[in-house]
């Protein structure tokens, strides 16, 4: 019974639900702002019944911080494939996705990326990526179903030494599927090359 | 300069007047220096000489030549805002004195000045609230560059915010219609400017005009924006509830007959699976007498639609309009409820989806529908079921059967000891049956515990809780589940177990801004609880000081970011978001647990003897009003679960916390007046800059206006505190009326009938977990005497001065000091009586004792820990006693 609507300020105090379960950080002030005032439509929520809080969404719209090598950027092009793989074009990115412990398993993280995805598509964006623990194999199954693909592993990502896969999805620009690739759990980058 | 390094030195140190007497000696070589005057209004006023300092203030503003140095403006806008930081209502402008100092320094720029000049003005107004003077900024930046759209945006949203806190409503009135007007004549560019003006018009109430602003899109078929508006869920959400909200119903039934029909195209609304668009056919459709509205469900459709689409139709059967007989609308409720049921009762969702519906049918149709459960639902602990179902299925159906057996025939009924006992020890063995299976305690386990809370409220028995704090160890802690690590944090401070209590708060590590709603949980009454810091032998300690220090940071902070956030939105033309920033602005700044964090650290800081600089400056304007007028209160008392179902007034958090006893206002103003006793004996500020005036008549009154947040020790003590706060002011001469001769004697006598049995209660020394209710009248009885002691040295020292006209009769200060002494020691053996009791094996027998205990000791799964719980629980209990005793009279 639930709904997808905006993220708002004071939405933050009423994510207990979500942000006292181990698994969910809470961030500082400042990072929520940050997203709120950037990428307001890629901050969602999925409330119940009665407005409370059963999971939300952080995202954002980027590429990489510099210009692109080649241009036109085109994932097809070879220069991305073997020179620049490492190179982001303009592409959604999930910062935070979390959904609270007593409703999960109801699709939530689907609709809240869907509703993403959607955005991507509107702001004519290549894939959707994030980041996730290698060790959280039930997450990144979910991903899987949900048709994200691990696209390279970042060794040593996290404060306490634990990796991250980088899994994405394209989108409809991405006619070609360019920007995924086969066997990318093998494919190892030290994080400094991930933006 | 050096020098004013060196002045600035002074002032961060608070060395005001060798500050002073510095600057002096700098001015006669160069009395017209503007840096050194401002620094010796900033020593004046920080001296509270505010006549010599607001001269040199408006000196500084009105100079000709104007100050032009940017930073220096602002220093001396600062002063101008600390002349005014205690005037309530707070002002919108910090005057036309300030005022002048801006529009001097604009008038002698030039064009690219005017745009800095004014930027810095409207960041600082902005960060203070002064909403007049930024709009005053913006108009000037307006007038430097009229062509800029981005600050005709940030003018309108001022003008709003404006409208909202001025206390005139004829200004109030005209701002709020210059906004609303201006914006309507502004051609929408982009999404969000239309956010900004659904915003406005929202806090406006200008629903109809909301409507109108999105139908505008409708026929632009051709336009990307418009598009782009059609297909955005955001707004069609909006529309939906606006329909809802202005009872358009017909308009309400197209729009979302149209969504729920709508193919999954490129681009289009996904909204099948979105409960507004469901709830909202059913909302038109009964108006409209529309009875098959709700669409069937397809091939294509998953089981969440279905699950949609089954309650749209229980929710049909109660808005029916059609439907005039109760009776059958109830069997048709009860019809569509035990249909859902069936579908769906091993789904985790079932109970939470329909146990609305199902209180509001009459206890015979409950009684029904409570029969269809029992028969229907399948059983992890009959020994058949496993052959048919996977055990988890068969685990979530017994469960969503329990919940409605305990809403039904416990929650609603409220029986005798009897019919919970076995409930209670029905969840318990279908625990064990859970932990033979590998599947989770947790929800059989919350069953348990609700049915335990129960037992100790009818029966006033400690033993109840003790059992459910051990289940919670054993089940949710285990499983990291935080609803069972929230309640144990309320259970064991019930419990008086406050150093267990600590670290299980420190496992949900609340940070940021859920202090807010969460701090609370540990530490309402936490100076009463567990005053000192918790020593872990080989840990870190945890000191509730600290926590509290922390979590008080966080406001200041915050509303730092949010207001840098506001400002730097408005000057980009970004003004969507601005209105939501001020909301949580308006929630930190005017936050209930805010003001109950300070207070309890100074309660702390009295018990502990902490060399403590008080957090009372946080609130400003520091007026009595402004820290009990208006307050928000966040506090979440819906974390874990109720399955008592009479609202969040009936959580298990709100009930454990000190017998229901929640802080509000009343407690805040008990608060202040302790505080202001110590804060004026120690000569360091008071809570308000006006200490308080409570008269003993006046603390009778909110002591019994509390009754729902006071506890019974509190409330009897809050005459004695009136009375100590009326002789101290009385001793050093600060009271407004004149010296009461009898008072001293009326606080003797006080003092002296505060009697042990009487405040303590007919306390029985026993080896079992010693219970907020027995500790807290302790340290609440040990903060009185401990300030009346600090009277009484203050009263000698006075007296040792034969200071004329401040002279106190002695006798009764004798008396006073008699009876704090003699209080004090008897409270000291007592506790140290109840110490000696404390035993572990006493809690082990605890948990074994009754129908509830022998379930327990039947249970495989909590065998191997109750031995190592009660030696946890006895060493708490132990350091709860032992706080009690390291609190010091101090009496000379």
């Amino acid at each position: 019974m639930s709904s997808v609507r905006p993220m708002t300020p004071a939405d933050l105090l009423k994510f207990n639900p979500c942000n006292l379960d181990h698994l969910t950080e809470t961030y500082n002030i400042g990072f929520y702002l940050d997203y709120f005032s950037k990428w307001p439509e890629l901050c969602m929520v999925i409330e119940g019944r009665h407005g409370e809080i059963e999971g939300y969404i952080l995202g954002k719209l980027e590429s990489s911080p510099y210009p692109a090598p080649h241009v036109p950027y085109d994932p097809s092009h070879a220069a991305y494939k073997t020179q620049y793989p490492n190179y982001l074009g303009w592409h959604a990115h999930i910062t935070c996705l979390t959904v609270s412990p007593s409703s999960r398993r109801l699709g939530h993280a689907t609709a809240l990326s869907n509703s993403l995805e959607v955005i991507g598509d509107r702001e004519n964006a290549w894939f959707v990526d994030l980041f996730v623990r290698v060790e959280n194999t039930a997450a990144i199954e979910l991903y899987k179903k949900m048709g994200y693909s691990v696209y390279r592993r970042i060794v040593d990502y996290y404060n306490d030494g634990s990796d991250a896969f980088d899994m994405r999805k394209p989108l409809n620009r991405d006619v070609k599927r360019a920007t995924v690739r086969e066997g990318g759990e093998e494919i190892r980058v030290d994080p400094g090359e991930v933006w | 300069m050096a020098a004013a390094r060196e002045l600035e030195d002074y002032l961060q140190t608070g060395r005001y007047k060798d500050g002073l007497s510095k600057c002096n000696k700098l001015l006669k070589k160069s009395p017209a220096n503007n840096q050194l005057l401002y620094f010796k209004a900033n020593f004046l006023f920080s001296m509270m000489q505010l006549g010599e300092g607001n001269q040199i203030l408006d000196q500084l503003c009105s100079r000709d030549p104007p100050i032009v140095d940017l930073n220096l403006i602002s220093d001396v806008d600062e002063l101008a805002t600390m002349a005014v930081l205690d005037d309530y209502p707070r002002p919108l402008s910090n005057g036309p004195r300030a005022g002048k100092l801006w529009t001097n320094a604009t008038n002698a720029a030039g064009n690219n000045g005017v745009i800095a000049i004014n930027q810095k003005r409207f960041t600082i107004a902005v960060s203070e609230q002064r909403w007049q003077d930024a709009a005053t900024a913006l108009i000037a930046m307006k007038k430097a560059d009229p062509a800029n759209k981005k600050y005709k945006l940030a003018h309108i949203a001022i003008q709003q915010l404006l409208s909202e806190a001025d206390k005139d409503e004829k200004v109030a009135g005209m701002n709020r219609i210059l906004a609303f007007r201006t914006l309507k004549q502004l051609p929408v560019e982009d999404s969000a400017q239309l956010r900004l003006m659904m915003n406005l018009y929202r806090r406006q109430g200008q629903k109809k005009d909301m409507i109108e602003a999105l139908d505008s899109f409708k026929d632009k078929t051709d336009d990307k924006l418009a598009k782009q508006i059609m297909t955005d869920w955001p707004f069609t959400r909006e529309k939906i509830q606006l329909y809802i909200a202005e009872s358009r119903w017909q308009e309400l039934f197209d729009l979302c007959s149209s969504l729920l029909g709508e193919n999954s195209a490129d681009g289009a609304l996904r909204v099948r699976d979105d409960w507004v668009v469901w709830d909202g056919l059913v909302k038109a459709a009964s108006k409209l007498g529309k009875e098959d509205a709700i669409p069937a469900i397809n091939e294509k459709d998953d089981w969440r639609i279905k699950r949609l689409q089954m309650m749209a139709k229980v929710q049909a059967t109660i808005l029916s309009e059609t439907e005039t007989d109760s009776g059958a609308k109830s069997q048709r409720t009860l019809h569509s409820a035990k249909e859902f049921f069936s579908e769906w009762q091993s789904y985790p969702f079932c109970y939470g989806d329909i146990k609305e519906f199902v209180d509001g049918l009459p206890s015979e149709a409950q009684q029904d529908f409570l029969k269809h459960v029992l028969e229907s639902s399948t059983k992890l602990t009959s020994p058949d079921a496993k052959k048919s179902a996977k055990p988890s299925d068969l685990l979530t159906s017994e469960i969503n059967s329990l919940k409605f057996q305990y809403r039904i025939n416990i929650g609603v009924a409220k029986p005798g000891a009897e019919v919970i006992k076995n409930f209670a020890c029905e969840c318990i063995r279908l625990m064990e049956t859970s932990s033979q299976n590998k599947l989770r305690l947790s929800d059989a386990c919350y069953l348990a515990v609700a049915a335990l809370i129960r037992l100790y409220e009818l029966e006033q028995d400690i033993t109840y809780l003790f059992q459910a704090a051990y289940l919670l160890e054993t089940g949710p802690v285990i499983e990291d589940a935080h609803p069972g690590k929230v309640l144990l944090v309320y259970l064991e401070t019930e419990l008086g177990l406050h150093s267990l209590a600590m670290k299980q708060y420190a496992s949900l590590r609340v940070r940021e801004i859920q202090q807010e709603t969460m701090a609370h949980s540990l530490l309402t009454r936490v100076s009463i609880n567990h005053p000192f810091a918790l020593d872990q032998r080989g840990e870190a300690s945890v000191d509730p000081y600290e926590i509290i220090d922390n979590a008080l940071d966080m406001f200041f902070a915050t509303d730092k970011k949010l207001a840098h956030s506001q400002s730097s939105l408005m000057k980009q033309g970004q003004c969507d978001l601005v209105f939501e920033l001020q909301e949580l602005r308006d929630t930190l700044e005017h936050s209930f647990t805010r003001r109950m964090l300070i207070l309890e650290q100074c309660r702390m800081a009295r018990l502990t003897d902490n060399p403590f600089h008080p957090r009372t400056p946080d609130i400003r304007p520091s007026v009595l009003e402004y820290w009990t007028q208006n307050l928000k209160d966040s506090r979440d008392y819906a974390e874990t679960f109720n399955l008592d179902g009479v609202g969040t007034e009936s959580t298990p958090e709100r009930r454990l916390h000190s017998g229901g006893k929640i802080p509000n206002v009343n407690w805040i103003s008990q608060a202040i007046v302790s505080e202001d006793v110590w804060a004026l004996l120690s000569s360091r500020p008071t809570v308000c800059s006006t200490p308080s005036n409570v008269t003993e008549q006046e603390a009778a009154a909110f002591a019994e206006a509390g009754s729902n947040e006071l506890t019974p020790t509190e409330r009897s003590l809050a005459k004695p505190w009136a009375q100590l706060l009326q002789a101290t002011k009385s001793l050093l001469g600060t009271n407004e009326t004149k010296p009461d001769a009898g008072l001293l004697d009326r606080l003797a006598t006080s003092i002296q009938e505060l009697s042990t049995p009487e405040i303590l209660g007919a306390q029985k020394s026993s080896g079992l977990p010693p219970s907020s209710y027995t500790l807290q009248p302790y340290f609440l009885l040990l903060d009185l005497i401990r300030s009346a002691a600090f009277f009484c040295n203050v009263a000698t020292e006075v007296e040792k001065k034969k200071r004329q006209g401040n002279r106190l009769p002695p006798q009764p200060v004798q008396r006073i000091r008699d009876a704090v002494a003699k209080l004090f020691a008897a409270l000291q053996t007592l506790a140290r009586e109840q110490k000696a009791k404390i035993d572990g094996r006493d809690m082990v027998q605890a948990l074994r004792e009754g129908a509830t205990g022998d379930a327990m000791a039947d249970a495989q799964f909590l065998s191997q820990g109750v031995r190592a719980f009660a030696t946890k629980a006895e060493a708490s209990a132990l350091d709860a006693w032992e706080g009690v005793l390291k609190v010091r009279l101090g009496l000379k």
